[in-house]
This record gives C-alpha cells, sequence and structure tokens, in this order.
C-alpha cells in the first residue's frame, strides 16, 4: 500500500468520530501544554541565570591572581577557595603577556586594585579602586547612567567610574555616621561634585594624627606611624565620568566598585610612593620595592564558553590562580536541569493520562470495525499494512495534539510573561521561554507517545481474525 | 483444461467439549478453470467451512488444498494474505463494503491494498462499475444504495483485481428472490464473458442452478456431484 493512501485512509477514520478524536486530542492537548508551559519556566529561570551570571563577569571571563602580595588580601566575590594553595608567579606585564599568547584567550588585562579615601566635604569614604585597561573596561559591558563615559585614557586626569552605591561608603567624618546607620544618602553628588581621593592612608591618617597630637608633643614620640617625617598625603582631585546605571537600588557586581584607567592609577601611585613600596606591591626582603610593577589580577577571556575550563587549567599549570564563573554555571546548571526534570515530569503525567486516552480510544475503534477489518484483510490488505493504519491514526492523533497544545503554550507562555513580569521576581526576563527546540521535541514526543499508546492496539486490529468478518450475525 | 483448484483428502475437526466434531470428513474435488461452481448444502453441513479454507481463512486438520499450483494449507497469515491479494476475489453475503467510501472508492480497494496508484485505480473500478451496470451510483455511499445495488458493487469489487478465482459465500442470502436473480444472473454473466473461475457457497437449490457444476454436501462429505453440460445449458438458454 501506498504511503498517501494510509494516510488518506487514517485520516478519514478520525474524520469519521470527530467528537472521539476531538475528545482524545484535547487530552493530548493538555498534556503537551502542561509539559511545554512547565519545561519553559525552567528554562526561563536558566535564561536569567546566564543574564545575571553575564553581568557579573560573563560566562566566558577567567580572573586570574597571583602570587599574593604581602599586606594585602585580595579580595574577590565568588568562591575562589577552589584551588587554595599559592601560586608562585606574579601578575606582571611579562604575565600578561604569556597570558596573551595562551591558546583560545581573546583578551588577556591587568587589572590594579587598590584602597583609596575619598573626602568630600565633612564626608568621607573607602573606595575600592580597580584600574584596568580600556579593553578591560570595555570588556566589562558596565551599563553607564546617560551621559557617563568610560574614562578616556588620554586624559592626564584620574578619571573614575563609580558603581551605582558607593555613595552608601561615605560616612560623616567626626560621628562616623553613615548610610547604614542613618539610613540617609549622604549630601554628594558623585557625578558632578569633585572629590579628593587619598591613595597614600597610612601617612593620611598618621598626619591626621601629628596633626591632633602634634600640637601638644611635637618633638617626642612624633606620631606612631614610623620614625620618619610624615609625609603629608597628596590629595587629588578627581572628577567621574561616568555612573553605574541602576540607581541605588539595584544591585550588580559592580555596585559597589570604582573604575579609573590602569596607567593613570599607576602612574599616581607611582608618584604618590615614590621611593617607597607601594601598598600592595611586593617587596624585596629588605622592604624595597620589586623592580617590576605587579598587578592584582588579570582578567581573561576566552573565545568561547566551552573552553573556560580547559582554558583554566591551562593557566593553573603556568602557576597562576584561576577562577571562573564556570564552575557555578556548572553547578547551576544541573540544578536547573534537575528543576526542569521535576517541572517536566508534573507535565509528563498529563500526557500519560492523554496516552492511556489515546489508547483507549483506538482500542475503542478496533472493537467498532473489527469487521471492517477482517474485510480488509480477506481482501487483501496486508497485516503490516493494518498495523500501519492503526499506528499512523494514533500519530495523527499525537501530531495534532502537539501542534495545537504548542500553539497553546505560546499563548499561556505570553500571557504569563505579561501577567508576571520577570521583576517582580527579583530577576530581569521573562519567567516563561519557549525555545524552537522545546517546540520541535514536545511535538516529536507528542507523535511518539500517540504511537507508542497505538502500538499495541494495533497488533490487536492486526491480529484479528478474517473470519469474523464473513461471519454474517 | 487447467486444473485451478485441487483438493484431496480435507479433515476439518472441531472440538466441541469432549467429542470431535469432523465439520468436513475428507473431501477430495477439483475445479478447473473458467469454471462456475456452486457448493450446496443444509447449514451445518460444511459448505462454508469449505469455503474458508479454500479462502485460506481457516486453516484445514489435514489434507491437501492446492490453488493455482501452490500449497495454501501450510501458508502463514502474511503469505495467505498476499497470496489472496493476487489470486483471490470475495463476494459477502453481507456486502461488507466500507461505509467511509463510496462506491467507486470500495471497488478501487483491493488494488489499494495492491499499490496501484489512484488515478489507475479509480479508471479500472469506474469500467467495472460500468460492467455491473452501476454507473449512475458511482460517487454513492453504501447506505444509499439499496442492498442489490450494494452487492454489485461487491461483485465489481470481487472482479476489479483480475482474480484466479473469485469465491462467494451465500452472494445472496440477504437479498428479495427478485434480486437474487439480478445479481446470480449477472454474476453469471460476469463469469462467463470474462473466463473468471467461481465458486459460490449456497443452501438454495434454485440458485445453485445458475452454476456449471454443483457440489452437494452433506455431513462434511460431497455426496454428489451434479454436472451440467455446456449443452444443456444453452438449451436452457434457448428455452
Amino acid at each position: 500500500m501506498r504511503w498517501s493512501d494510509l494516510l488518506r485512509m487514517s485520516a478519514s477514520s478520525l474524520k469519521r468520530r470527530k467528537l472521539r478524536t476531538f475528545l482524545t486530542v484535547l487530552g493530548v492537548v493538555i498534556g503537551t501544554a502542561s509539559i511545554v508551559v512547565m519545561i519553559s519556566l525552567g528554562l526561563g529561570l536558566q535564561q536569567a541565570m546566564y543574564e545575571q551570571v553575564e553581568q557579573s563577569g560573563g560566562t566566558r571571563s577567567i580572573t586570574v591572581t597571583g602570587k599574593q602580595s604581602g599586606g594585602m588580601v585580595y579580595y574577590s566575590y565568588g568562591m575562589s577557595g577552589m584551588e587554595t594553595e599559592e601560586s608562585d608567579k606574579y601578575i606582571t606585564d611579562e604575565a600578561i603577556e604569556e597570558l596573551r599568547a595562551l591558546e583560545h584567550v581573546e583578551s588577556a588585562e591587568p587589572v590594579l586594585n587598590v584602597q583609596g579615601l575619598a573626602l568630600k566635604g565633612n564626608y568621607e569614604g573607602y573606595l575600592d579602586i580597580y584600574g584596568m585597561t580600556p579593553q578591560g573596561l570595555a570588556n566589562l559591558n558596565l551599563e553607564l547612567e546617560p551621559g557617563g563615559t568610560l574614562p578616556d585614557p588620554e586624559s592626564p586626569e584620574l578619571q573614575l567610574v563609580f558603581g551605582n552605591m558607593v555613595i552608601e561608603n561615605f560616612y560623616e567624618k567626626g560621628t562616623g555616621r553613615g548610610y547604614w546607620e542613618t539610613g540617609e544618602y549622604p549630601d554628594i553628588d558623585l557625578k558632578n561634585d569633585s572629590i579628593f581621593l587619598i591613595l597614600d592612608q597610612d601617612s593620611y591618617y598618621a598626619s591626621q594624627n601629628t596633626a591632633s597630637m602634634g600640637v601638644s608633643d611635637i618633638s617626642g614620640e612624633g606620631g606612631d606611624s614610623s620614625a620618619d617625617t610624615p609625609k603629608t598625603a597628596k590629595k587629588y582631585v578627581v572628577n567621574a565620568c561616568g555612573i553605574v546605571a541602576g540607581g541605588t537600588e539595584e544591585y550588580n557586581s559592580s555596585s559597589y566598585s570604582v573604575y579609573c584607567d590602569i596607567d593613570r592609577l599607576k602612574e599616581s601611585l607611582q608618584k604618590e610612593f615614590r621611593g617607597r613600596a607601594i601598598p600592595g606591591q611586593p617587596t624585596t626582603q629588605s622592604g624595597k620595592p620589586y623592580s617590576k610593577f605587579v598587578y592584582s589580577s588579570a582578567t581573561v577571556l576566552a573565545d568561547d564558553m566551552n573552553n573556560v575550563e580547559e582554558l583554566s587549567q591551562t593557566i593553573r599549570s603556568l602557576g597562576f590562580d584561576a577562577y571562573s564563573n564556570i564552575e557555578y554555571i556548572d553547578s547551576m546548571r544541573s540544578q536547573f536541569a534537575m528543576v526542569q526534570a521535576v517541572l517536566g515530569g508534573i507535565g509528563a503525567v498529563s500526557l500519560l493520562v492523554a496516552a492511556i486516552g489515546i489508547a483507549n480510544t483506538m482500542m475503542m475503534s478496533i472493537y467498532e470495525r473489527t469487521k471492517e477489518i477482517g474485510v480488509m484483510k480477506v481482501i487483501g490488505c496486508g497485516l503490516g499494512n493494518i498495523r500501519q493504519m492503526f499506528l499512523l491514526e494514533a500519530a495523527f492523533i499525537g501530531f495534532i495534539g502537539g501542534v495545537v497544545g504548542n500553539l497553546l503554550s505560546l499563548i499561556l507562555s505570553a500571557v504569563i510573561n505579561t501577567l508576571v513580569s520577570g521583576e517582580n521576581m527579583g530577576f530581569s526576563g521573562n519567567i516563561s521561554y519557549i525555545p524552537v527546540w522545546l517546540v520541535l521535541a514536545s511535538l516529536g514526543f507528542a507523535v511518539l507517545v500517540g504511537m507508542a499508546a497505538g502500538y499495541f492496539p494495533a497488533l490487536r486490529a492486526m491480529r484479528l481474525s478474517p473470519l469474523a468478518a464473513i461471519r454474517n450475525e | 483444461m487447467k486444473k485451478v483448484i485441487c483438493v484431496k483428502d480435507l479433515y476439518k475437526l472441531y472440538r466441541v467439549g469432549d467429542s470431535a466434531v469432523r465439520a468436513l470428513d475428507g473431501v477430495s474435488f477439483d475445479i478447473y478453470e473458467g469454471e462456475f461452481c456452486a457448493i450446496v448444502g443444509t447449514s451445518g453441513s460444511g459448505k462454508s467451512t469449505l469455503l474458508n479454507m479454500l479462502a485460506g481463512l481457516e486453516k484445514p486438520t489435514k489434507g491437501q488444498i492446492v490453488i493455482s499450483g501452490k500449497h495454501i494449507e501450510n501458508m502463514n497469515e502474511d503469505e495467505l494474505v498476499r497470496f489472496r491479494r493476487e489470486n483471490v476475489g470475495f463476494i459477502f453475503q453481507s456486502f461488507h463494503l466500507i461505509g467511509t467510501m463510496n462506491a467507486l472508492e470500495n471497488v478501487a480497494l483491493p488494488l489499494t491494498f495492491r499499490g496501484v496508484d489512484r488515478k489507475t485505480r479509480l479508471a479500472k473500478a469506474d469500467r467495472m462499475l460500468n460492467l455491473v451496470k452501476l454507473s449512475k451510483h458511482k460517487k454513492h455511499m453504501p447506505n444509499q444504495m439499496s442492498g442489490g445495488q450494494q452487492q454489485r458493487v461487491g461483485v465489481a469489487r470481487a472482479l476489479v483485481s483480475d482474480p484466479a478465482i473469485i469465491f462467494a459465500d451465500e452472494p445472496t442470502g440477504n437479498l428479495d428472490s427478485h434480486t437474487s436473480e439480478d445479481v446470480m444472473k449477472l454474476m453469471q454473466e460476469v463469469v462467463r464473458r470474462q473466463k473468471r473461475t467461481l465458486v459460490m457457497v449456497t443452501h438454495d437449490n434454485h440458485l445453485a442452478e445458475y452454476a456449471d457444476r454443483i457440489f452437494h454436501i452433506m455431513d462434511g462429505k460431497i455426496i454428489k456431484i451434479e454436472e451440467k453440460t455446456q449443452k444443456e445449458y444453452e438449451g436452457g438458454k434457448t428455452l
């Protein structure tokens, strides 16, 4: 028999029993829609997770740290405790070149992280300053408030980009009361006000102390910092060139950071600490500064998300510490796979019920058509063709149900997304996400379920005795 | 003349409770090409069992059935279906047309199973319907036709695949006597003109008169084979 004829006969026998076909298809529609909608919720969550990761440094970036220089605790978000053994190399310009030469590396940019003290009127605040190359800053994909720009590497001044929540770090000089105590934001307009930046905090405090104590005891201990004459810390006047978008409400990974151009920061530090060791820089045993400038870390961007793991290993084997979001993503991914399996499983129950419905309908149809099947056998319809005919019928039910079910879930998904916007749930984006593969997979699954449910009825039809047909009752 | 059907020592036993019933008790006969044979007997005589076995719908307990040179007693179901598709046409007592198809499609059905394309098979079915004088009812559904018309469709369906043998199981059992005559005449005429072999089962001696040879069967045995010569037939017609 030809396939076109098989299809025609299956379709016409479904058409013959419209109501029953409709009810059976309805079961499949509900089953498919519940699976698709359930999984789409899981996928929406996953999508939101990826977006979050993208914000916090992306899926392709690796943070590389070298030997920790004394006196400064390196700060890194996330779980950097994976590799606790001490690395034995500093991140120097040579190291950056070495990283850049590695395979799968798109870019490798140094990061210099220092603490600074900011003064503005009656307020002071600590700043967590990240000096970065223009390329590195661009890779961060910072979203700035309108009018803001990234620091201009050509500018002789130190230009800062403030995180949107940096302002919470400021406190009143006298009382030490800040946002965290009072709940009020300090009266500073980071965007337009010039502030004083102090990089040499030790000298600043030393001079503060001598200023207060030195009047009474000018020749005595001479301050508690050191024996040598306290050098007045230089105050740099700095201006903001941009503020991270989001206001004080919306947290992101850049909220408490301050960014600036790495070369300007380096120059400023070298000027400030001429002849002395810059805090955070390693020193030789005699206390002299190390001959080369050492960065806090380097940000390596892999060319593809799948190469991140391998690249991390390579970097570790070079003697650096490497941390990437990939471990986090992997653990999240397995969690989401579980969530999706559970959600999909709940949906699958209704499809299972629908499958039973299909099997039942097919059984009924075979009982009804016993005679017809027998006649077909007597006048020469092959056994295989009879089985195919009934399997096709069941597959048709699955297919129609799958198509309508997918349409229904697309509508439902749109409704869910408009009613429950993702912002309320604590993440951005849609909470229901239906990719094309899900549509195709669920359609295929519905057809498969239909055929599986129709298989035994079809076998039964095939085995019916043709004698039943020619008995005349 | 060429033997189309050759039956030798055919037995069929049914087990009813503890006792065995012999539905067929050692039947042997031959049917030649182009013959119109009738198997006549009362109900329970074993005539339907015989026909079922000739058509490969039931397996004999013992004995041989050779049709067109092929032993069908050892075929499995798949082979039997193929055998019927290639060699056999079937006319049923209660017509057994497919209710969702019109007359034309019903007639074309055996060709559909053979994989003939739609255009060819519908053209052939059309010719067959003309042959059985149903040219006006080609698009009618079975439930829009009278019994006689339905049986004509049945006859056309049995003929459409050019089978070597046509089996008819009480073809007029559900028709009134007048229509029965019509259908019998039609069958006789078509068979004769197309040189087909027709084996008909009936309990009606009168209808059996249309056949060339009549097998009388009783209690599973052939008790008499009545032969009508061609001459007698010709004479009958002129009378």
